[in-house]
């Protein structure tokens, strides 16, 4: 899964169940979510 | 039927329309709110949000802006050709790409018809701060009050009734009632009390309370109304009216045409 | 719009008036009542925005309740028509 470092905010590849939720440069265990590419249609209402 | 047209600009009309009866008014009233179509956003393609607002916020927001509205130029997608699959006569795109640090306002929207476009440049949609960005095609199709409320051209469509205000002979000229009433409705002519506009009575009766003669008669005229009409931009205030009342005719012919076949 | 009758006899009819809403349906109430050959009219709308609205009519003798329904949708649109004349004159005014 692709994460961002909270911290050095660099672009992140790890598996969260086999090494953790840690940053593999600096260290940090805050990791955002990046929003997926693709196109979301939503109803204005 | 009798129509007296007190007021008429760009985005308000006030009407006296008397000898009609308050079904027909009514109608007439319920016609401009959700009778008559309106082009406003319907669905969002969002590619990027990194704004506050989360996706359908934002999406409501554009949702809510009054669109100039040309109702002979397109077609409610369900009557389309291209049967509510979209094309240029039943759909408009407008884009919208901006980045922070600034406040994106409706006039950042950039329509594909530039007769659709934001009746107002000044609404701000988000703010944005540095790196936060909004990139989105927002579709916008005609649809009715009935529908949702972003599709109702009308800010305000409402009629109160005509007042009927007599004095009488009771009247000793104590002019409490000039002081009492909060619209001025009355004034001293001549050693006589007069209305000086009918229309600005609230029928507050503050003036029966003030008077100790009793000489003053409040009543309603049941089949005269004062319409006040405010538009949000989309039409003028004199198309709306117009287009509310050929509503109702088109329901009314369409009855006619189906009991003819009976 | 699509009417539908329910039940209808020499002097009475009571008919299913789908897609409409008070907008028609009062006016075209204060229509009928304003015949002097119709007794008695009336809408009602059983569960409000779920029901579709249903129309009754009943007549005097020798007068079918569809023919009032027709002259009094008739002149609903004639009434119409004035107002949108009335409003294009005084408008250019």
């Amino acid at each position: 899964m692709v994460y961002k470092c909270a911290h050095c905010k660099q672009t992140v590849e790890i598996d969260k169940d086999l090494q953790g939720i840690r940053c593999p440069f600096c260290g940090h265990r805050i990791l955002v979510k990046e929003r997926p590419t693709n196109i979301k249609r939503v109803p204005a209402q | 039927m009798k129509l007296e047209i007190l007021e008429l600009k760009d985005r308000k009309a006030k009407f006296v329309l008397s000898e009609v009866t308050p079904a027909f008014a009514n109608s007439l009233r319920r016609a401009m709110i959700s009778d008559v179509p309106k082009m406003a956003i319907d669905y969002v393609d969002i590619y990027d949000n990194t704004s506050v607002l989360f996706d359908e916020m934002l999406s409501l927001r554009l949702g809510l802006i009054p669109l100039k509205t040309n109702a002979d130029m397109y077609r409610f997608p369900a009557e389309c050709e291209c049967k509510g699959a979209g094309c240029a006569l039943c759909q408009v795109s407008l884009t919208l790409s901006a980045e922070g640090p600034c406040v994106v306002h409706s006039r950042d929207l950039k329509s594909s018809d530039p007769e659709t476009v934001p009746v107002d440049q000044n609404i701000p949609i988000v703010e944005l701060k540095t790196g936060q960005k909004v990139v989105l095609t927002a579709v916008a199709r005609l649809g009715n009050g009935k529908e949702h409320a972003k599709f109702q051209p009308v800010c305000a469509s409402g009629y109160k009734n005509v007042p009927v205000i007599s004095i009488g002979e009771k009247c000793d000229m104590c002019k409490m009632c000039i002081d009492a009433c909060p619209r001025g409705v009355f004034k001293a002519d001549k050693g006589k009390l007069v209305v000086t506009d009918l229309y600005k009575c609230s029928l507050c009766k503050h003036c029966i309370e003030a008077c100790d003669t009793g000489a003053i008669t409040l009543d309603t005229d049941n089949e005269a109304f004062i319409f006040t009409v405010e538009t949000d931009g989309s039409y003028t205030a004199h198309d709306i009216i117009d287009s509310a009342m050929k509503s109702l005719k088109g329901r009314a012919d369409q009855l006619s045409e189906i009991m003819s076949a009976f | 719009m699509e009417v539908k009758i329910i039940r209808k006899t020499d002097d009475e009819i009571e008919m299913e008036i789908r897609g409409e809403t008070h907008t028609l349906m009062n006016a075209l109430k204060a229509a009928l009542l304003e015949d002097r050959s119709v007794e008695t009219a009336t809408y009602t709308i059983e569960f409000p925005g779920v029901s579709e609205p249903v129309l009754y009519v009943k007549t005097k003798k020798n007068y079918d309740p569809i023919e009032a329904i027709k002259k009094a949708s008739s002149r609903l649109s004639e009434q119409c028509e004035d107002f949108l004349k009335l409003f294009s004159k005084k408008a250019k005014a």
